[in-house]
């Protein structure tokens, strides 16, 4: 360790990365509500075990508290891992704030962000248990990207189903996908039934997360030497990203210092849960020397937690997947265009459901207008730029270190910088140019959203769980 | 390939709003004009070639942690400054007799300027505003080509790399734009990591020292300096997919020669 209190970074050595996942399952404070199989009305994983391998499902349900991350996977971790914690002492002295404000700093992995921290051991159980291809969705292409890296790690093909709009927009990160050898293709496409059906309906569908889910779904139950990789929501991924908190932890320990406040953006949940689940498991085991708070962000464009309801529903919109528990938009949610293309994902993952619920993490939400504007104070003091995702988090931080300003509290305030923004110059470009506009996800929406949900499954009403 | 088509030629091919050295001569005039502005330039000088010594003096402690030296240094060479800042602390050993490093400075086929340039007094700029330096030097009247290593475009190479290539303690060689970015896929579908192109042709280098290593059977340890990354080079990655790059490769360089 060469850090001292004085340091702006804090590394580690290679021989500090984790030699275990953390697993929130047994210390959560209620069990997560079983998933249900619409088919049976009743507890069951429906399709679930026939597109994962059986690591990533024992994983899935498992109550073990700490599992092995195999050397395999932290050879391929060491690539870019353990990636460092910095201080933003320039920030803070912009917003003449007595807060220390620290963030983990994800975007220097080969895909840019904390997405392969789970597409690496997906693609090795897959590729231990003889899948020769792994099919999967992505929105604006960051966990596309880090799942053609994964893949390309491990000896895999990877077909990749990006929602049509940024396949259009963005035409960047499916370079990037292509050069590491993966097949792109625009969705809704024609490779699939339920891409063909969405196009027959809506010829000029934009696609959606839900769409690509589907067709992704689709693809590996079709074909028997394909399974299926999912970049967020489940708990195997949440698991896989706790690699950043477990970090982060050892980085804070060396300099004495434990975090008052933890923000994260969520767009499915696994970023932000991987940075606060250790601290978490300080809190529950008692062990915590602060009553740390945990404070999720998502777009109002995107409002699952602050505006959606809690409730079970499909993880894709041609419903292919079962009924999971959890904060949701209605899976028919077609989101708004911003340009935080990670977090327009109409639901969240259930455990962060279970945590919200119970009132252990709280959640705010902000336009993308005030997101860019605290994202370019990051850019003009810390210098690097971030990913509009993370941007939400960091318009979190400003707001909570101007409050520490007023009250004189010297907070020490922690947030991820999940992805680095090279891939959204054009957000960027349209932010500076005043075109972007401060969406808001309407509340009347949501209510028609559940309300056909309810009128889909009226048995839904009398399940307990 | 532009075979038999003078670097004159390929000027007129090419609209003049496209040259580094242009713009020089266009900041220049500003600082100048304005009391209150000054000039910053991002290579060829010494001070800036110093500045970027910090890369080698750090490279140079990990070398120590690992207990190994480099016997090859290689980098890319548009003004110099990231090769002379990742080899200097090197090339100090070498100078004082300590080491026989190899260095090698590579560049692209289209601006050659130290594999084909002659080392001579020249501007720095297009308007003939800076004063003459002695250099490797295509004339600061050639054309650079649009390749996509912009950081490459430049007529002059710093004066100090200038100096040690002429006097051996370095070499240079010279790439096409498919062979940088035919490496630069090796380099991403291994290491994961995306170059931008001008590092792509340090990194074509580093793949064909290791490959001689391969044949002769020795084990050389290799250093590049990786100057950047490729993550807002991508639509020239996508050319280079699509296989539409192209090549140009001068057939006649002359130089006119200022100071004898």
């Amino acid at each position: 360790m060469l850090s001292t209190n004085n340091s702006k970074k804090f590394f580690l050595g290679e021989s500090d990365l984790p030699k275990q996942w953390y697993n929130i399952l047994p210390d959560l404070p209620r069990p997560l509500p079983p998933i249900i199989d619409p088919a049976t009305k009743a507890p069951g994983p429906g399709i679930v075990p026939r597109i994962f391998p059986k690591e990533i499902l024992a994983q899935e349900f498992s109550q073990e508290r700490r599992v092995d991350i195999p050397e395999e996977v932290r050879e391929a971790y060491q690539l870019w891992r353990p990636t460092p914690l910095i201080r933003a002492v320039r920030l803070e002295k912009a917003l003449k704030t007595p807060a220390k404000i620290y963030y983990k700093y994800e975007g220097v992995s080969p895909p840019g962000s904390h997405k392969p921290n789970t597409a690496i051991p997906q693609a090795y159980y897959n590729m231990k248990e003889g899948a020769k291809r792994l099919a999967t969705e992505t929105g604006a292409g960051q966990w596309g990207s880090a799942l053609a890296f994964g893949c390309m790690m491990f000896g895999l093909d990877c077909t990749v189903y990006m929602v049509k709009a940024s396949y259009d927009q963005k035409p960047y990160r499916r370079v990037l996908m292509e050069l590491w050898d993966a097949e792109v293709h625009a969705s809704p496409s024609t490779k699939t039934k339920a891409g063909r059906e969405i196009r027959k309906r809506h010829p000029n569908s934009p696609g959606s997360l839900g769409i690509a889910i589907s067709e992704a779904v689709e693809d590996a139950l079709t074909h028997d030497e394909a399974n299926y990789a999912i970049g967020s929501v489940f708990n195997h991924v949440l698991m896989h990203q706790t690699v950043i908190g477990l970090e982060t932890k050892k980085q804070l320990e060396s300099m004495d210092e434990y975090p008052d406040v933890i923000f994260g953006c969520i767009g499915g949940g696994s970023s932000f849960s991987g940075l606060f689940f250790p601290f978490y498991r300080d809190k529950v085991s008692g062990k915590a020397p602060k009553q740390t708070r945990f404070i999720a962000i998502e777009p109002t464009a995107c409002p699952s937690i602050t505006k959606g309801g809690y409730a079970y529903d499909h993880g894709d919109t041609a419903r292919l997947t079962p009924l999971v528990k959890m904060y949701t938009l209605g899976h028919d949610f077609i989101p708004p265009p911003i340009h935080a293309g990670g977090l327009r994902y109409h639901g969240k993952a259930p455990i962060l459901g279970v945590l919200a619920s119970e009132k252990m993490i709280e959640t705010v939400a902000y336009n993308q207008i005030e997101v860019f504007e605290a994202a370019k104070l990051f850019a003009q003091t810390e210098g690097i730029v971030p990913a509009p995702e993370p941007a939400h988090a960091i318009k979190a931080v400003i707001d909570e270190a101007l409050r520490c300003k007023e009250t004189g509290r010297e907070e020490t305030i922690l947030f991820l910088l999940c992805g680095h923004g090279y891939f959204d110059m054009q957000a960027y470009d349209d932010y500076l140019h005043g075109k972007l506009k401060p969406y808001a996800y309407p509340a009347k929406e949501v209510q028609e959203s559940m309300k056909k949900l309810r009128e889909l499954y009226p048995w839904l009403a009398n399940l307990t769980y | 390939m532009h075979p038999g088509i003078s670097a004159e030629e390929l000027v007129r091919q090419e609209d003049s709003e496209h040259y580094l050295r242009i713009a020089i001569s266009e900041a220049i005039e500003d600082t100048l004009a304005n009391e209150n502005t000054r000039y910053c330039l991002g290579s060829v000088l010494n001070h800036v070639l110093m500045h970027q010594t910090v890369v080698g003096l750090e490279a140079k402690k990990q070398f120590e942690m690992l207990d190994a030296y480099p016997d090859l240094a290689i980098g890319c060479i548009g003004g110099g400054s990231n090769f002379a800042g990742f080899s200097f602390p090197f090339m100090m050993d070498k100078l004082q007799g300590k080491k026989n490093t190899e260095f090698i400075a590579c560049e692209s086929k289209a601006v050659p300027h130290t594999t084909r340039g002659v080392y001579t007094y020249d501007f720095g700029d297009t308007a003939e505003t800076t004063p003459l330096a002695k250099m490797l030097t295509l004339g600061h009247k050639y054309a650079c080509p649009p390749i996509h290593a912009g950081g490459l475009r430049y007529h002059g190479m710093a004066p100090l790399i200038s100096y040690l290539i002429n006097k051996k303690y370095m070499r240079s060689v010279a790439y096409t734009q498919s062979e940088i970015f035919e490496a630069a896929e090796i380099l991403a579908r291994t290491e994961g990591l995306i170059p931008a192109p001008e590092t792509a042709h340090a990194i074509k280098c580093a793949i064909d020292e290791a490959l001689a290593c391969k044949k002769t059977g020795e084990a050389k340890v290799i250093a590049f300096n990786s100057s950047g990354h490729g993550l807002l080079d991508l639509s020239a990655y996508e050319m280079f997919l699509a296989g539409k790059l192209k090549e140009f490769e001068p057939a006649k360089i002359e130089v006119p020669k200022y100071v004898k």
